[in-house]
């Protein structure tokens, strides 16, 4: 068995490129280490990763109750041979004057053996921008309905009743979730409201994932 | 074995699939990586990450720190797991009735001394953060939960009077990536609880996201 080691803060004045080097270990015997590139760059660049967002005109928020629609999803089909790794969420305001409540991240709590339906379909890019990279095996929807057996997971945000009208200050809505929740086949990850009904209250939403073979 | 490198990138050129590199440091040698994955993706792919939401008609946010608890994830005794804390979140609920928030803060607490016994409450259901993973957590988590008397960590965050259905604020988000700045023990808790003014019929949803690492 071969021991990994190196210099407690080797050169840490610095060094040019190309010179052989020793790694760097902190006092605790800890390998010094730095990101090459961001945090989502590997995935990314390999077309792994997808981005799904509502039309620009949005769509209506959700309804006082946990039912059957949902304002935003991400299903999973059965047989795709990938999770999703949920890398982000945003919302943001088009139109009306919200209706106070919540915004909440929601799955079915069985597997569902059928996409959900009659939603509006979104069509999902790559966000790899070069064209011509792989479709994604997510299906993102709006207004999906015959969700089946939505369960909440929890909250994304707070809506008050504000007005686009209404002076406020600008608010970026992005979660940035990093894998927290993973979709197996058979499953969806939503965002609803369970809100009151505000006047004609329509926002827009996106998610972010990548797609991992399952092994 | 010493682990030796090249300061940059070896290849000079992005290297093809199936090359086999010298790995990579940067100038003032920390060794570069590169993340495969989002942070999360590992331990929730294996089933060990957990979320715990309250009731979405929510509950009191507490008003001073006692012997009860808005929201408590308590990790019971001989468990074998640490709960490793990753995210929490809060959110103001809709309700028929107006109510408003009490001005003040939400803190994260715990207590001292091992609870033997594992505190009571309105129990939360927990789901497994790889979605429809049948496997059960260790953790328990309550709403309105007796427990020992809290003592405060840190706060979470701060809240105002608002007004149920007449604040017109923007729409916000309160969410905590801890990422491990509290790991619970078996035998004890942590709570988030709010010490606020009373306001009138203040409710709040609360969350909590953890992973549970098997105790070596």
């Amino acid at each position: 068995m071969a021991l990994i080691e190196g210099i407690v803060g080797n050169n840490r004045g610095g060094v040019g490129d190309g010179s052989p080097i020793v790694a760097r270990m902190g006092k605790t015997g800890e390998m010094i280490v730095g990101d090459a590139h961001a945090e989502h760059f590997e995935a990314s660049s390999r077309g792994n990763v997808f981005t799904g967002a509502t039309a620009t005109a949005g769509c209506a928020v959700g309804s006082l109750t946990i039912s059957t629609t949902c304002a935003h999803l991400l299903y999973n089909p059965i047989g795709s041979g990938v999770n999703l790794s949920m890398i982000q969420a945003s919302a943001w305001y088009v139109s009306g004057t919200l209706g106070a409540g919540l915004l909440l991240y929601t799955t079915n709590s069985g597997v569902a053996a059928i996409a959900p339906t009659a939603g509006t379909a979104i069509t999902s890019r790559s966000a790899l921008i070069q064209g011509g990279n792989a479709a994604p095996k997510g299906v993102c929807q709006t207004l999906s309905t015959s969700v089946p057996s939505m369960v909440t997971l929890r909250p994304f945000c707070t809506l008050l009743a504000y007005a686009g009208a209404a002076i406020g200050a600008n608010f970026p809505l992005k979660d940035q979730l990093n894998g927290e929740f993973v979709v197996p086949p058979g499953f969806f990850f939503g965002i609803h409201g369970i809100t009151a009904a505000g006047t004609s209250p329509i926002m827009g939403f996106s998610f972010t994932w990548e797609e991992v073979p399952i092994t | 074995m010493d682990c030796i490198g090249i300061v940059g990138n070896a290849a000079k050129q992005p290297a093809k699939d199936g090359n086999l590199l010298v790995t990579r440091f940067g100038k003032t040698i920390e060794r570069s990586i590169g993340m495969a994955h989002g942070e999360y993706y590992e331990a929730v792919s294996r089933g060990n990450v957990w979320s715990a939401v309250g009731a979405s008609a929510g509950s009191a946010p507490g008003t001073s720190l006692s012997t009860t608890g808005a929201f408590t994830l308590h990790n019971p005794l001989n468990s074998g797991v640490n709960l490793v804390i990753l995210t929490a979140s809060m959110a103001l609920p809709w309700k028929t009735t107006q109510y408003t928030m009490g001005a003040g803060s939400i803190y994260y607490t715990t207590h001292t001394g091992l609870a033997v016994v594992n505190p009571s409450g309105t129990p939360i259901t927990i789901r497994n953060c790889l979605l429809g993973s049948s496997s059960s957590p260790k953790a328990l988590a309550f709403e309105q939960s007796t427990i020992a008397a809290q003592v405060p960590l840190r706060p979470f965050c701060s809240l105002g009077a608002i007004v149920s259905d007449t604040s017109a604020l923007t729409p916000f988000s309160v969410k905590d990536a801890l990422n491990g700045e509290f790991i619970v023990a078996p035998g004890f808790g942590i709570n988030i609880h709010g010490i606020t003014a009373a306001g009138s019929s203040p409710i709040v949803v609360l969350a909590m996201t953890w992973e549970e690492v098997p105790i070596t």
